[in-house]
């Protein structure tokens, strides 16, 4: 199977206001790689986000996902290509069960409510998470709803997955286990974090965004290393570098 | 095709968020791992149309009539005696009802003092008979509807509306109140828990500070629902949520439907 890249050319974004949260991003991820896009609090990683899954568009520039450029017509074309995990995972489980939350996808693409049911529960068992299937979400823990989040995308089988800040609200054990299974993952991941340690751990190459522009892109390894850079653009140091 | 293998474990404490009084009554509703009883095997359809039949000649009694009230009650009493239901949550959502019942009562009472004749009772004002009516009928009311929620879930009762042609933008919009029931009240909780901790006897809890603490509700559901919506677009919604699809009706469906509502029109009737 051919998993798509992604390409931001030259993308601007600029709100009624005046207000400029994007300007010039230039980024190719290129296919089944594992990108990471880091930056201080209002450097516009979210909007970049939003603006791949087609929420905002841009005010000059293009996004591709693969050779499709996300506009509107393609919207849904884009959606079935994307699978995205928001910063809140209260924000993505809002059916009244966990097993209701992960099938809505799959009957959303006309698949049979009966075999969604069985695709939810099988995603469940692999990640040994049966136990909460007929829990309303709002009965679980913090790991436990961000891993059902989890279960609902990736039931659904996403050639590109967009992460948004995922391990804050991970405890330590979680976020170990999440990292094994971001390892495991073969489709094309985009990780927005301020988790540097994360990052370091999970993402062959990274870029860091800074007042809308990105400022530097480069190996994960060489680049998260620099500590002039980030202290420039308000980073630390990952703490195992510290 | 899955691309992820050998997933280890995930660890978690299984917690419940403390929430109000709103937040519990949303979740008394029935749940698809109650007890079985006879009304949660019926087809939805059969059930709304019972309840919708039961609703309809409650409304039709004559405001003077406490006894055919009465007698319409005892469906509503009955089934939750069969379903072994509790009462809390009932005389919660009765609760909620009453100041208003009262008000109207009072209200029935102040306008219409005119002394009515009873058998066996005498001379009354009219007013107190069509109030007392008239809270029989809300306390019926209330209870037929609580039974109803208990009865079939939800995504249940909605395949039901779906299936008698409700429009589906209607259908929708009772799941949607459902589900954003619960988040609305976890976000309510947080800010009140977030005003409580900042505030010092009444200081803080003043009608203007609460005042700008609702517009910022507000502003923060607003919020919330756009990336509710948002995440639920990323997963291929449409603008319908998709729901179980309706099964055939069965003679067992017909039969105790056709009985129910028999016994509804006897007793609405009956001289």
């Amino acid at each position: 199977m051919n998993l798509p890249r992604i390409s931001l050319d030259a993308v601007s974004l600029q709100y009624p206001c005046g207000t400029r949260a994007l300007h010039g991003v230039h980024l190719q991820i290129s296919a089944g790689s594992a990108f990471g896009i880091v930056g201080p609090n209002g450097a516009g990683k979210s909007t970049l986000l939003n603006m791949m899954c087609g929420f905002c568009q841009p005010t000059t520039g293009t996004v591709h996902i693969g050779d499709v450029l996300v506009e509107r017509r393609s919207l849904d074309h884009i959606r079935s290509l994307l699978g995205v995990l928001f910063q809140h995972a209260d924000d993505q489980l809002f059916q009244a069960t966990v097993i209701d939350d992960i099938g809505f996808g799959l009957r959303n693409r006309g698949i049979p409510y009966a075999q969604a049911e069985s695709q939810a529960r099988e995603i469940l068992r692999r990640f040994d998470l049966e136990s909460i299937a007929q829990k309303s979400p709002f009965q679980l823990s913090s790991g436990q709803k961000r891993f059902a989040a989890l279960c609902g995308v990736l039931v659904m089988e996403p050639q590109v997955l967009l992460l948004d800040e995922p391990t804050s609200d991970l405890d330590p054990r979680n976020r170990r286990r999440f990292l094994d299974v971001f390892r495991k993952l073969s489709m094309t991941r985009l990780v927005i974090s301020h988790d540097l340690d994360f990052v370091w751990d999970a993402c062959d190459t990274v870029a860091i965004l800074d007042k809308g522009q990105v400022v530097a892109q480069g190996p994960t390894r060489e680049l998260l290393q620099n500590e002039s850079l980030l202290l420039q653009h308000s980073l630390e140091l990952p703490l195992r570098l510290q | 095709m899955t691309r992820f293998v050998g997933v280890t474990r995930v660890a978690g404490v299984t917690r419940f968020a403390g929430m109000k009084d709103s937040c519990r009554i949303i979740n008394d509703g029935a749940s698809s791992t109650g007890p079985m009883n006879l009304f949660r095997e019926l087809d939805p359809r059969t059930t709304l149309v019972v309840w919708g039949f039961h609703c309809v000649l409650l409304a039709s009694i004559s405001r003077y009539d406490v006894s055919k009230t009465l007698l319409l009650g005892a469906f509503p009493v009955f089934a939750f005696l069969a379903m072994n239901l509790r009462i809390q949550p009932f005389l919660r959502r009765l609760r909620i009802v009453v100041p208003f019942i009262l008000l109207m009562v009072l209200a029935n009472v102040w306008f219409d003092p005119s002394p009515v004749a009873l058998r066996g009772i005498g001379q009354m004002p009219s007013g107190l008979l069509t109030g007392v009516v008239l809270a029989s009928k809300a306390a019926v009311s209330i209870l037929s509807l609580y039974v109803l929620e208990q009865t079939i879930p939800l995504d249940r009762l909605c395949t039901g509306l779906r299936g008698l042609r409700v429009p589906d933008a209607l259908v929708d919009q009772l799941l949607f109140l459902h589900r954003y029931g619960l988040v609305v009240a976890a976000e309510a909780d947080t800010m009140r828990r977030a005003r409580d901790l900042r505030s010092i006897g009444k200081q803080g809890r003043g009608l203007l500070e609460t005042t700008r603490l609702l517009g910022t509700f507000f502003l923060r559901c607003h919020d919330r629902s756009r990336r509710i919506h948002r995440s639920m677009l990323a997963r291929g919604f449409s603008g319908s949520l998709p729901l179980p699809p309706s099964s055939l009706l069965t003679v067992r469906d017909f039969a105790w439907g056709g009985t129910l509502v028999t016994i509804f029109l006897i007793s609405r009737w009956y001289p």
